[in-house]
């Protein structure tokens, strides 16, 4: 718990001394997605100009013009739905995730960039974290390209897990086994109760799977792991013999996440129009930022805490 | 540690999943639908008509949505007492039915079945919106009709909506429910029903009517549901062409000339058409017929400069692309002459100066021409969006320089940013 505690702070601190850092990631991050949100955009601009005359001039989104919107939208613009809007957007995201909502097929190429792209900053990030210490452009793009192929590799290896785990522990825990207990249940607090409880146990592989591929990354760019058996060879021994701080870790974040997701559908609910329309964007946008940084803590927390003991090759 | 308990719970979870979950879920007769719920009596005494007894069957300990059922019921009932006349039946039952003891929407001539959710925040209002698509339906579906369940189901669909928008109206938010369907959150930036003085066409169907049109029907069939739907987009049509005062009085006589004897859906057409003065039997002939098909769309809109003695020349080109016809009269094809135009035409010019027209819905193609002294910038078919059936309005409108959205913009950055949030959840995990 100490050792979590400390190299929590640790990250905290290493991540609050790298606003460069954070950001070069969102510009980055930032630049992944904003081509998809030029061709939405030009897209909304022209169903919005085809609007009949009566329905133009109001500064209040339409929504019957929104379902006509959907009536014609195919690939991404499917995704254009109102929980896209405000606070809605990452409880859907996150709702998504845990039950394993279907999404268009259209999603999987912004999805397979931003891992592309993810794997590349890992290399870069994880390098800087290693240094303690400033790195030029040059160095990080130089990290950036040295372990960028093979944390592809990594990516994609848990890509295929993750799959496989939702194809049938999901299927099976939130199929048969959830109706099965909300048949049950009295009420429907208590199949809620029911649900919450699947989450935890289908998040046990979720976590253990996550924390292999962490400090696989981990252990191929700071322990220079000569190959990729090798690094989840050593990220396996490690969190077989760390267990305990690594798990107290990952839950740390994981609190920290859910405060900041609190703050957030607070601040939305409860300030009334003052976060609504740009304010509303803004809002959205630090949420953002604040889980890029959290991301990064994780990140620098982990390689404290891997970095702290020596390892065997 | 194994041990009895823990055998049955194994052997329910592998019968479960051998056997597919449903085919355990606990159903319920209707005996059973009011066990352990709390009873209270009303009555409902609209003024000059016999009163209606209200039973309500509410979830004990669960006085909020209780509270707001009963209110719900009774402003229904007075509006649509208001508008149609009085209630079909002697008494109405309301069951707040306990969760997933009873299927969705069963109910049956004087009951009507919801299900208040555990978690429901003042401003969700789905609870409310089911209601009064029930009762609405409860208004129509006892109307003996011999064309079909599908009309009735369009005229409890649209009352439905309707009343929706009336009674909600400034408060109908859209809520959105997450994590199995367990958590809500309401959009505030999405009024469903807005100020009814806005002359935009407002949503014609909700998720609460969609889900009790199949289930008075007697085909449940996907193109029986389409036609219901699409009936009820007619009546919508017919509101904004004729007026809701005139289409109400219409409806109102048309129920209440029903009442001792069955009467096809063309008895409303003579109702209106008496009303209005017109026979508008060509509305009902095209929009009701099975199949209809109607698209009006803007296919050619050029603006170039002239060598004629106005500098600029417009040519619009509207096609008539689906099968259903708004004729906008009863003539003959040989009488088409005579007849005026029934679609409206505008077009919008650089110098902010408008044009009104109108071409005959019965054409497949329409050419108008027209010299002005400023280039156009947009043109519409239909520019008061009144012919709500038209199945793709979003040909109906053509632009040549499109002004720039702020909403667009706005919502196009509300989406990136889901979207970032997106990749970040999936790439979390990678």
């Amino acid at each position: 718990m100490i050792r979590a505690t400390r190299s929590l702070a640790d990250g905290l601190w290493t991540v609050a001394r790298a606003p460069a850092l954070v950001a070069g990631v969102l510009l980055v991050t930032l630049a992944s997605v904003v081509p998809f949100g030029l061709m939405l955009g030009t897209r909304l601009q022209t169903a919005l100009a085809n609007q009949p005359p009566v329905s133009r001039g109001s500064g209040e989104i339409d929504p019957e013009w929104w379902l006509e919107f959907r009536a014609h939208a195919t690939g991404l613009e499917a995704t254009f739905t109102p929980t896209v809007i405000g606070f809605a957007a990452p409880l859907d995201n996150l709702s998504a995730l845990l039950d394993g909502t279907p999404r268009p097929l259209a999603l999987a190429g912004p999805v397979a960039l931003g891992g592309l792209v993810w794997a590349f900053l890992w290399g870069a990030i994880l390098h800087r974290f290693s240094q303690r210490r400033a790195l030029s452009i040059r160095e990080c793009g130089a990290a950036a390209i040295r372990h960028g192929p093979r944390l592809v590799v990594i990516s994609l290896a848990a890509a295929l897990v993750y799959l496989a785990l939702y194809l049938t522990v999901h299927a099976w825990l939130f199929g048969p086994v959830y109706e099965w207990l909300a048949s049950q249940a009295a009420s429907e607090r208590n199949a809620f109760v029911w649900r919450v409880g699947l989450y935890a146990v289908f998040g046990v592989p979720l976590a253990a799977v996550s924390l292999m591929v962490d400090y696989a990354r981990v252990a191929l760019v700071t322990a220079a792991a000569p190959s990729l058996r090798e690094a989840f060879s050593m990220s396996r021994r490690f969190v077989g013999s760390h267990l305990p701080a690594a798990l107290t870790l990952y839950l740390l974040v994981g609190i920290l996440f859910v405060l900041l997701l609190t703050t957030y559908g607070a601040a939305e609910t409860f300030g009334g129009t003052r976060f609504g329309g740009w304010r509303g964007i803004l809002l959205g946008q630090a949420y953002i930022v604040a889980r890029l940084c959290l991301r990064l803590v994780l990140a620098a927390s982990e390689v404290r805490l891997f970095t702290a003991v020596p390892h065997q090759k | 540690m194994w041990n009895g308990r823990n055998e049955r719970i194994c052997a329910a979870l592998l019968l479960a999943t051998l056997a597919g979950a449903p085919a355990l879920a606990r159903q319920a007769s209707p005996a059973e639908w009011t066990e352990g719920l709390e009873r209270r009596l009303e009555q409902f005494t609209p003024e000059g008509r016999a009163p209606v007894e209200l039973r309500f069957f509410l979830k004990p300990g669960a006085a909020e949505p209780s509270e707001r059922i009963v209110t719900t019921t009774r402003d229904a009932l007075t509006l649509f007492d208001d508008w149609f006349g009085p209630f079909p039946h002697s008494s109405l039952t309301v069951i707040d039915a306990r969760w997933r003891s009873v299927r969705a929407g069963a109910a049956s001539p004087g009951v009507v079945v919801v299900s208040s959710r555990w978690l429901t925040p003042d401003r969700d209002v789905a609870l409310e919106r089911m209601l009064i698509a029930e009762i609405a339906r409860q208004y129509w579906q006892g109307l003996p009709v011999p064309e079909g369940d599908g009309f009735r189901g369009a005229l409890a669909s649209y009352a439905g909506t309707r009343a929706i928008h009336e009674a909600l109206e400034g408060r109908n938010f859209a809520t959105f429910r997450f994590f199995g369907g367990f958590i809500p959150f309401t959009v505030r930036s999405l009024l469903l029903s807005p100020n009814p003085l806005d002359r935009k066409p407002r949503l014609s169907v909700f998720d609460e009517i969609d889900l009790a049109t199949p289930r008075f029907e007697s085909a449940e069939t996907t193109e029986g549901r389409r036609e219901a739907m699409r009936a009820a987009l007619a009546l919508h049509t017919l509101e904004r062409y004729l007026s809701w005062p005139v289409l109400q009085q219409g409806l109102q006589e048309y129920r209440e000339g029903l009442r001792p004897a069955a009467g096809p859906p063309a008895v409303l057409s003579s109702v209106l058409s008496a009303h209005r003065g017109r026979d508008i039997g060509w509305f009902f002939a095209e929009a009701f017929r099975a199949g209809a098909h109607f698209d009006y769309a803007v296919t050619a809109f050029t603006s170039a400069p002239s060598d004629g003695a106005s500098p600029f020349r417009t040519r619009v080109t509207i096609d008539r692309i689906g099968d259903g016809m708004f004729s906008g009269s009863s003539d003959s094809a040989e009488n088409r002459s005579l007849s005026m135009g029934s679609l409206p035409v505008a077009i919008g010019f650089e110098d902010g100066s408008e044009v009104r027209d109108w071409l005959d819905g019965r054409n497949v193609e329409s050419e108008l021409v027209y010299d002005s002294a400023s280039r156009a910038v947009w043109t519409s078919v239909d520019p008061e969006a009144f012919l709500l059936i038209d199945e793709d309005r979003e040909n109906n409108t053509r632009t040549l320089s499109a002004p720039f959205h702020p909403t667009g913009a706005r919502l196009a950055m509300h989406w990136v940013l889901w979207l970032q949030d997106a990749m970040l959840s999936c790439t979390g995990l990678l």
